[in-house]
């Protein structure tokens, strides 16, 4: 067997025992770009903001609030509505108070815009359950579920060196674009293997690493033994030494407006979407205005005064200093989140997540295709291809269902069900068990491009009628959302109204494709 | 922060020689050569890693 030859081989069905897995990765991966726009569309009960309000208005209103609510906190966040978030919201953490039993915790309150009240929005996870799946999985325990997904991103890694190895015209392919050859799965697996190359590899290692202190234990245990000298390597990495702790002595903070207009004036023009309290009203409380960064990979350039006497205050200067090996480590982290990226970057992240989920449909589409070939010239068994086909059928148009599920459940549950975020994930899991099901439930009856016509149909559906559900359900239906230039809410349902469109040009290609003997011959000649 | 800085280095390595060593796995000519080549590159690694923790001790 030639290099090429066993490199195929390993690509091939390296590819496809963990495909449907990596299909379910770098879909729910994707919409994790997107998190923070799902989570507005899923608490339908926040209003919009009706005028403009200056952002020391809001900081006031926050504070009032922080008053109130927060008065033990050591750490307090005012979130303005501005960039990608749409949401004014406070949050504070409360210490933990040993006599009690009580542990720290963070807590969160989104308030109204117009009026400074808080708002109480429905119970939902929002587009962070979306986000996590591709990495935590779910109903297991998170050490397995890193198991699994860093054995899937390593099949990757090792299906997309192969891969490059057995595609010859790789830097031919990955330089032109050629819309009038022949389409087929193999073209379409190969434009969306080759056209985003860079981005699965990084996506795939940097994935990979973010996970390393789960899988690939043995290093770091081979010089620190398990146990306590395991956690003192994690913990000299990763935590944030924190610069300046409370002295317990009281102080009279600066006004936070105050300090805002002033870091408003040094920030270059760019926007402050959070202002940051820490060891609030102490001698050593240090304030930071979340500057967003106009360029560079950092999402935000924080400017921290000593809270104080209101000087510039350097918080590095304090921090341990960082190695060159966890610089490449942060860099390869900030490039897989992509917090960053503006809105024409941030869709290209989306996009390109989207052709590797479309890389492993065609991949395992092709399996089947090339398979189906052989077995016709050879007459042998069909039975593993026959779980293949309905298999792809249930994962590739089925998780695109649930997911839809998910949206709608999150309309349709009543709102004061009991764990009722519980239940929006468990519908998106019992319909995607449906469409798995459906297949071979249907399979002795309906021929295979029946049933793929069957679940493209209702995926349309689905689809389309999410926005007619947002209008019946909440305030915010399309129209009045377009009106009001609402782009977060508007997006979402005219991008739902996108992927019923694909599902439907799909549905038709399809159904003009159903083998029907008599007509077949003349069809083909007239096909354009 | 050195130890640690190694670690990082070593960890962040892996995943290329695992996955060189899969590609090693498929390419080679029979499953003996596959296996012989996983075993000596093993013990290489063992081996330096021994005396590394010898020598490192005695120091």
């Amino acid at each position: 067997m030639s290099f090429r030859h066993s490199m195929t081989w390993l690509h091939t069905w390296s590819g496809l025992v963990l495909g449907w897995l990596l299909y379910f990765m770098f879909v729910t991966g994707s919409t994790g770009y997107f998190d923070e726009e799902i989570l507005r569309w899923m608490q339908p009960e926040i209003p919009l903001q009706e005028s403009s309000i200056s952002a020391s208005e809001f900081i006031e209103t926050a504070e009032r609030r922080l008053d109130q609510v927060a008065t033990n906190a050591t750490e307090t966040y005012i979130e303005l509505p501005l960039g990608r978030s749409p949401f004014f919201s406070i949050w504070w953490h409360e210490a933990a108070t040993p006599e009690t039993g009580a542990r720290g915790l963070w807590h969160n309150e989104k308030l109204n815009p117009n009026t400074g009240e808080p708002v109480i929005t429905r119970e939902t996870e929002g587009g962070e359950f979306l986000y996590r799946l591709h990495y935590a999985l779910h109903y297991i325990p998170g050490w397995l579920a890193y198991a699994l997904t860093s054995l899937a991103a390593m099949f990757t890694l090792v299906a997309i060196i192969s891969g490059v190895i057995i595609h010859r015209r790789i830097f031919k392919d990955f330089f032109s674009f050629r819309r009038h050859k022949q389409r087929s799965w193999l073209d379409l697996h190969n434009l969306f293997g080759v056209l985003p190359l860079p981005f699965h590899l990084m996506i795939t290692y940097s994935g990979l690493m973010l996970l390393m202190f789960s899988t690939m234990l043995p290093v770091p245990a081979s010089s620190y033994g398990v146990g306590e000298g395991l956690r003192a390597i994690y913990d000299e990495v990763f935590t944030e030494h924190d610069s300046r702790s409370a002295t317990g002595i009281s102080a009279n903070s600066m006004s936070t407006v105050s300090l805002y207009n002033d870091a408003l004036k040094r920030s270059d023009g760019g926007l402050i979407n959070y202002v940051a309290i820490k060891h609030p009203g102490d001698k050593n409380a240090v304030i930071e205005m979340g500057v967003l960064a106009n360029e560079g990979i950092e999402q935000h350039k924080p400017i921290h005064y000593d809270g104080v006497s209101g000087e510039l205050y350097d918080p590095e200067e304090d921090a341990s200093k960082h190695s060159s090996a966890k610089s490449f480590y942060d860099t390869m982290e900030i490039l897989h989140e992509g917090l960053f990226a503006r809105p024409l970057l941030r869709w290209l992240y989306f996009l390109s997540g989207l052709m590797g989920a479309g890389m492993m449909a065609t991949g395992s589409l092709l399996w089947a295709v090339n398979r189906r070939k052989k077995h016709t010239m050879s007459g042998g068994g069909v039975r593993g291809l026959a779980l293949v086909d309905r298999l792809n059928l249930g994962t590739i148009v089925g998780l695109p269902i649930a997911i839809a599920a998910y949206f709608w459940a999150n309309r349709l549950l009543p709102v004061d069900l009991a764990s009722r975020a519980h239940w929006e994930m468990n519908s998106l899991f019992i319909v995607w068990g449906i469409a798995l099901l459906h297949p071979f439930l249907r399979w002795k009856k309906t021929s295979l491009k029946s049933l793929w016509c069957e679940q493209l149909m209702f995926a349309t559906m689905v689809y389309a009628f999410i926005p007619v559900l947002n209008a019946a359900t909440s305030e915010h239906h399309l129209g009045k959302a377009l009106l009001q230039g609402d782009w977060v809410m508007a997006g979402f349902d005219l991008f739902m109204l996108v992927l019923a469109m694909c599902f439907a040009i799909a549905f038709n290609k399809l159904r003009r494709r159903i083998p029907n003997p008599s007509v077949e011959n003349s069809a083909a000649g007239v096909k354009v | 922060m050195a130890q640690a800085e190694a670690v990082m280095i070593s960890m962040m390595l892996s995943f290329l020689f695992y996955a060189l060593a899969v590609i090693w796995a498929f390419s080679a000519k029979t499953a003996m050569l596959s296996w012989l080549g996983m075993v000596f590159t093993g013990l290489i690694a063992m081996s330096i890693w021994g005396v590394h923790s010898i020598t490192g001790g005695a120091a």
